[in-house]
């Protein structure tokens, strides 16, 4: 029984339903309990899609055990893998960032946070609103108080 | 979801932890979903150069600005019973005019922070007229594990050296008033710490660790240390006066030692006993950091430092070392060491019977290496400049490996392993003449070897080799280069069918990669020599082109089988190629005898 992977069965918000081996569904600290006390039904996880899942599943599968890698290449290739993996909408990557949470993935959630902290680092406010589509609710007025307030929003 | 800002708020908050305080404070002005965000972000990072934008606005303000923050922040933790940021950090200056209203804010920060169970508290507050006074409850505190002390002082210690904190693990004290009783009274408050750096403290003359049962790594900058640490692994003293009795006693009352390093000591030529005889690495350094500015001026800057300033100004390295008879010595780095200009390092290395791995770098005035070590596995040399003449006699050698802009002249060596030579001519040593007579030189020498691989980046001026003087001043050799690679800036070289013959003549490689830059150009002249009329007795065995972009990803020629296409055909073949390299695989039908003078001449 040992040697034969054991494998867990999770379901999706809208129903699919995904397949695991149990080393990478143990990472996932929201369902390690269960996932340890031999459940045997399908997991559901009512907060994530079917299609983020299967992003979340194929980053911890990737990652499983060559995080832990001394061996430079293996890392390296990692590091490669991961910018190719993150290249996504901004709406998948925010629900990436809220399944980690969720499922608390340390590994992905540090990850997705980052890439996000990262594209908000060194831009101007009008910069940030225009990525991140983020309307501007002040009143001119508002506005003015505010940046004259703090001399640090001056000039930006 | 589509809105970063449809985020729960807590996730917003992770995020922002990851960016700077003044980023932070920034992104308060994009909307009012965000001013909320941020207005209940718990800050941690408290230092007033966020808050300073440029000389026109006084750091006294900065300041202001800064604890403002703080205490508006961590007070409002405190009020709703929230949990504080594990790691807090006040990094500010205390001026006289502002002094008592920032002060009390500061204490009262750091009384709240306490209160709230921080984990790591950096306190790096400069006051100009007096020294600012560490708060006693900072010792106190049974949550904190992590204190980083600077510019400050203690008050009177006796009393919360009885109460202590047993949970503390690092501490690091920098530019920190403190005298000797007090270093004492502070590892009794502090008797579990683990990690521990004591730089630049004054007016203490001797810093002397002693009863700190757990103490694994150790950081000290001073001219006396005394260590007497049962569980100690890793040891950096920095601008130590060494002796005998010094080392001697950290070796013995430090068993579980792995990591000694002495950066700048002072005195090094007065140790004559065996103090490091249970030492098993030792790294002699003159000067390791310099990583500010480009590469060439660190290197020109890091050797003038080292013949100024360092302990072996007036000395050779020769002489600090001359007593020191380290039998068991296995790994040995030379770095950066000025030695006298006629000083070879001949005869130093026999002092080390069982060295294993052997490391020369950035001596600039070393000439001459001889070493015969019956346990050596391993030697790197590189970016020595003048380094003419190399003795190498190592029966178990596994890896040769030598870097620098030229080749060495002389070099005799009895080794078994492939030798890795690593050229880069750089702008005072073009690839002219006298750098491939050199190679040439070299390979000459080189006949019992085993296998002698040579690359070769060319990226500066290149001028054009006189092929006619080269080949009547190349001695002829029995020694064929196994492999060449050859990769660079092709445009540094305007004559590539010349630079081509040059290798040819000078090293007979049997194989040859072409790479980076030198692929398409350096190729076609390569087979156009070889490939259309051959007078020089070598032919291509092997052709092959792999690449990862472009068209063509892999080609592959055996001309043992079928007959090599024409010049054109291989031109046209190249077009679709990008990236990768070009293989070219050679059979010399002659010896070096029978080629000698008459060899090839330019087509």
């Amino acid at each position: 029984m040992s040697s034969k992977k054991k494998v867990i069965t999770l379901r999706s918000s809208d129903g699919e339903i995904f397949e695991v081996e149990e080393a990478v569904a143990l990472e996932w600290l929201t369902i390690k309990p269960l996932v340890e006390s031999g459940c045997t039904d399908a997991i559901p996880l009512p907060q994530v899609t079917g299609n983020i899942l299967a992003k979340v599943i194929e980053y911890c599968k990737k990652h499983i055990g060559a995080s832990e890698s001394e061996d430079r290449k293996i890392l390296y290739e990692l590091e490669s893998w991961d910018a190719d993996f993150i290249k996504v909408d901004q709406g998948t990557l925010f629900d990436l960032i809220r399944a980690a949470d969720y499922l608390t993935i340390k590994t992905l959630f540090e990850f997705t946070c980052q890439t996000v902290a990262d594209t908000i680092k060194h831009k101007t406010i009008e910069e940030v609103r225009h990525i991140f589509r983020e309307s501007n609710d002040f009143t001119p007025e508002e506005e003015k108080e505010i940046r004259g307030k703090s001399w640090w929003l001056q000039g930006l | 979801m589509d809105r970063i800002s449809e985020l729960p708020e807590p996730l917003l908050h992770s995020i922002m932890s990851l960016l700077s305080t003044r980023n932070v404070l920034r992104m308060s002005a994009i909307s009012w979903r965000w001013k909320f965000v941020v207005d209940s972000f718990p800050f941690w990072d408290f230092d007033q150069d966020h808050f300073w934008r440029s000389w026109s606005t006084p750091k006294e303000e900065a300041c202001r600005n800064c604890m403002d923050l703080a205490h508006r922040s961590l007070g409002k933790l405190t009020q709703d019973g929230l949990a504080m940021p594990p790691e807090i950090k006040f990094c500010v200056s205390l001026f006289s005019v502002i002094f008592p209203h920032v002060n009390s804010l500061l204490m009262d920060c750091i009384g709240m922070a306490l209160d709230g169970r921080v984990k790591k508290l950096t306190l790096h507050v400069t006051q100009f007229d007096v020294i600012f006074t560490v708060p006693q409850s900072a010792f106190t505190s049974r949550y904190l594990t992590a204190l980083d002390l600077q510019d400050c002082k203690f008050g009177d210690l006796t009393l919360v050296s009885e109460v202590g904190n047993r949970v503390l693990r690092k501490l690091s004290l920098f530019h920190v008033q403190v005298c000797t009783a007090e270093l004492r009274l502070l590892f009794n408050c502090f008797p579990f710490v683990e990690d521990l750096t004591i730089k630049r403290c004054f007016p203490v003359r001797t810093v002397s660790v002693s009863g700190l049962p757990k103490l694994e790594v150790l950081d000290v900058q001073s001219d006396e240390v005394e260590v007497d640490a049962p569980a100690l692994r890793r040891l950096r003293l920095t601008n130590a006066s060494v002796d005998d009795d010094m080392i001697g006693n950290v070796i013995t009352k430090c068993p579980l030692l792995e990591d000694f390093e002495l950066v700048d000591p002072r005195g090094l030529h007065q140790l004559t006993t065996q103090g490091f005889l249970k030492a098993d690495c030792l790294e002699l350094f003159a000067q390791h950091q310099c990583k500010t500015r480009g590469i060439i001026e660190t290197n020109v800057v890091m050797v003038r430092r080292g013949l100024r300033g360092f302990c072996f100004r007036c000395s050779p390295l020769a002489l600090p070392v001359i007593g020191l008879n380290i039998t068991t010595l296995k790994e040995l780095e030379v770095r950066g060491v000025a030695i006298d200009p006629g000083h070879l390092l001949e005869g130093f290395f026999h002092r080390f019977p069982m060295l294993e791995k052997l490391r020369v770098s950035h001596c600039p005035k070393v000439m001459g290496i001889n070493i015969s070590c019956p346990m050596l596995k391993s030697i790197y040399v590189e970016s020595c400049r003048k380094l003419d003449h190399i003795r190498v006699e190592a029966p178990k050698l596994q890896t040769f490996h030598y870097s620098s802009n030229r080749a060495p002249l002389l070099l005799s060596a009895h080794v078994s392993c492939p030798m890795d030579f690593m050229l880069n001519p750089d702008s005072k040593s073009v690839a002219d003449i006298s750098f491939f007579l050199r190679i040439n030189a070299l390979l000459s020498q080189l006949d019992r070897t085993v296998e002698v691989r040579l690359s070769i980046f060319l990226c500066k001026m290149f001028s054009t080799v006189e092929i006619p003087e080269l080949r009547s001043r190349c001695v002829s050799t029995s020694r064929n280069l196994d492999e060449l690679r050859i990769e660079g800036g092709v445009q540094c070289c305007s004559d590539l069918p010349s630079l081509v013959d040059a290798f040819l003549w000078s090293c007979r490689p049997k194989s040859i990669h072409a790479r980076r830059g030198f692929q398409k150009p350096f190729s076609k002249a390569l087979y156009a020599k070889i490939a259309g009329h051959n007078p020089m007795n070598v032919e291509m065995k092997k052709l092959a082109l792999s690449s990862k972009r472009g068209k063509l990803k892999s080609w592959t020629l055996d001309t043992e089988q079928e007959p090599s296409p024409p010049f054109e055909t291989f031109a046209e073949l190249l077009r679709h190629f990008r990236g990768g390299e070009i293989h070219f695989k050679l059979h010399w039908s002659d010896t070096a005898e029978s080629s000698g003078r008459r060899g090839f001449s330019r087509a």
